[in-house]
């Protein structure tokens, strides 16, 4: 029975020159790391592997760092339940960058997708269904960009006169409050473990 | 003539009204919560259903960011407001491992005995008001009765009935009260009769056979491709279960047995349930046999917080207490991926840190989102009825779809 190092070692030699650079940290899933463009021939690789068979995609989200030009990073989470080997794949993509649905190749990349153009504004290419979907009907923005306010920028309540549900420019009684407690003194805050 | 043609214009109209829309929810009893569900309908049968979710959307991940990771973690019991402990415990073991910090055995037994006795609330939950849905009301009133019973154990190691916030990073957060142990040994003595009452009542019956036995069947293909987990892919054939596979704090010394199904349809999965709550009880008692004495939290004292008593004594102490609850821990920077065998299948948390005290990215995968999607595939073809029966077998809850 090959262990999950026989796996993670055969997908790195196999497929990390595809993508850019692969890692393992102990206690942490298997991660490839890369900057490609066009997704869909490495899934197709990754699902079809007769000795991988990653045919589950668990999950697929997206993350912003605004101060780097790639700044959306998509990430996928796979996992093969034959053997339980799972592999994280992180893809760098900046605002300007299109992506390729997957969903041809796993049918739960359909909501996943949805969700991500929803709270980040990546959109898929390939996904037949890219509606919102957490959001409220009408919604405008993306919620989960780092410049996207906590708080957000509408209201909405039920207006007694009119008899309707109505949109109006937030307006908080007291301010959001952000407590920024982190000290310049690196004596006590911070853990033992750090390097 | 005339009644021949008016015969005809009534036969128009009905042919007309025989495609139609109807929307389900989004407050309909059955509907677990808030589900605008738009049914396609072709008289009776289904041909397409498109969930409209998000109606309890609260931006749980964009909050996440705001806060710092102890204060974090009381928002995963909001997710899924009927298996809060096993999702702390998905962020704790995220939090964990990149602190890399060692939870000491006691403790790992009491998150065990816990996560199952979440198992056991949530599977009761589940069997009944499916069967409620369905139309069997006692099992609803009887497995209530049960289900408040393990909420009085939460209620007496953390003083919450559901929003425990108990499984922290690092342990838990107060060692478990003097004769709990044996309360919960009493328990599981007289909960197995229970679940006999309950199954002579649904699992011979006759009706709740017609409406479970082949309704909703997923193959074992289309459940991995769907991204099933937990008891949804387990009904389906695929002995896959995390506690097993991927074995976190102290499941690898436990003995347990894995049900899985041969015909993937509603019937299966309510079996598999039964089955899970019979070994559940079985892990309970075992946790409850090899509990060990010892510490219920980490040995460092930069992240956990000190003793009150000890506060009273030593300055160093009330320094560290004042900045753990001010400022918080500040966590190596990195990401992980952490996933429990939820009770709704595989619950993950993945955890990206900047090295600051406050997780840069908290994404929250949550079990059911994935099965909601594919209601339209389960239930294309079948009746309304049938409908809610797939929605009672997924057992979704809003509080971890939406987020």
């Amino acid at each position: 029975m090959p262990t999950i190092f026989s796996y993670g070692l055969y997908m790195f030699s196999s497929y990390a020159h595809l993508c850019g650079s692969a890692l393992w940290r102990f206690r942490s899933p298997f991660i490839i790391d890369g900057r490609l463009l066009n997704v869909l021939p490495l899934f197709i690789l990754l699902r079809y592997d007769a000795f991988l068979v990653l045919n589950q995609l668990l999950d697929l989200f997206g993350l912003d760092r605004p101060a780097i030009s790639r700044r959306f990073e998509l990430i996928y989470w796979l996992l093969a339940p034959k053997t339980g080997f799972r592999l994280l794949v992180r893809l760098g993509r900046s605002l300007a960058d299109s992506s390729q649905s997957v969903s041809a190749l796993y049918s739960s990349a359909g909501w996943l997708e949805r969700e991500c153009w929803d709270l980040l504004g990546i959109p898929f290419f390939g996904n037949a269904d890219l509606r919102r979907i957490l959001t409220n009907y009408g919604f405008e923005g993306y919620p989960l960009r780092r410049d996207f306010p906590c708080g957000g920028y509408v209201e909405v309540r039920y207006d007694q006169d009119q008899r309707a549900v109505v949109e109006e420019p937030l307006a908080l009684s007291q301010e959001f409050r952000f407590f920024d407690f982190t000290t310049p003194w690196v004596s006590l805050g911070t853990s033992t473990l750090k390097p | 003539m005339d009644n021949i043609l008016s015969q005809q214009a009534e036969l128009d109209r009905l042919a007309a009204l025989r495609s139609f829309t109807m929307n389900f929810g989004p407050q309909h009893p059955a509907a677990h919560g808030v589900l605008r569900l738009v049914l396609h309908l072709e008289g009776e049968v289904v041909s397409r259903a498109d969930p409209h979710i998000g109606l309890l959307h609260r931006g749980t991940e964009k909050l996440i960011e705001q806060r710092n990771f102890l204060q974090a973690l009381p928002y995963f019991d909001r997710l899924d407001y009927v298996s809060t402990m096993a999702q702390e415990h998905a962020y704790s073991l995220a939090v964990e491992s990149l602190l890399a910090l060692v939870v000491p055995l006691r403790a790992q037994y009491i998150r065990v005995l816990y996560a199952e006795i979440t198992r056991l609330l949530n599977h009761l939950m589940a069997v009944t008001t499916h069967a409620l849905d369905v139309g069997a009301l006692t099992p609803f009133l009887w497995g209530f009765e049960e289900r408040e019973k393990l909420m009085e154990f939460y209620e007496r190691v953390c003083g919450a009935r559901l929003h425990a916030a108990y499984i922290r990073p690092g342990g838990v957060a107060l060692d478990l009260p003097p004769g709990l142990l044996s309360d919960i040994h009493n328990f599981l003595g007289q909960f197995g009769f229970r679940l006999n009452e309950i199954e002579e009542l649904l699992t011979e019956n006759r009706i709740w056979k017609q409406r479970l036995v082949d309704v909703g069947r997923v193959s074992a293909r289309s459940a991995l491709d769907l991204g099933f987990s937990g008891a949804m892919l387990r009904g389906s054939g695929v002995a896959w279960d995390l506690r097993k596979s991927n074995p976190y704090d102290v499941y690898d010394r436990l003995s347990f047995a894995i049900p899985f199904g041969q015909n993937g349809d509603c019937y299966d999965r309510y079996l598999i349930r039964v089955e899970e709550m019979r070994q559940s009880l079985s892990l309970i008692q075992q946790c409850l046999d090899q509990m060990p004495p010892g510490f219920v939290r980490a040995d460092d004292r930069k992240i956990m917080p000190p003793s009150r008593n000890l506060m009273k004594f030593s300055m160093e102490a009330l320094i560290h207490h004042f900045k753990l609850y001010s400022e918080g821990w500040t966590v190596p920077a990195g990401d992980t991926y952490a996933v429990v065998e939820a009770p709704k299948g595989e619950f993950g948390v993945y955890l990206r840190s900047d090295g600051s005290a406050r997780p840069y990215r908290c994404h929250i995968k949550a079990p059911g989102f994935l099965h909601l999607q594919a209601l339209n595939t389960m239930a294309r073809g079948h009746l309304i009825a049938d409908v809610v029966t797939i929605i009672g077998t997924q057992d979704i809850v809003f509080g971890e779809v939406d987020r």
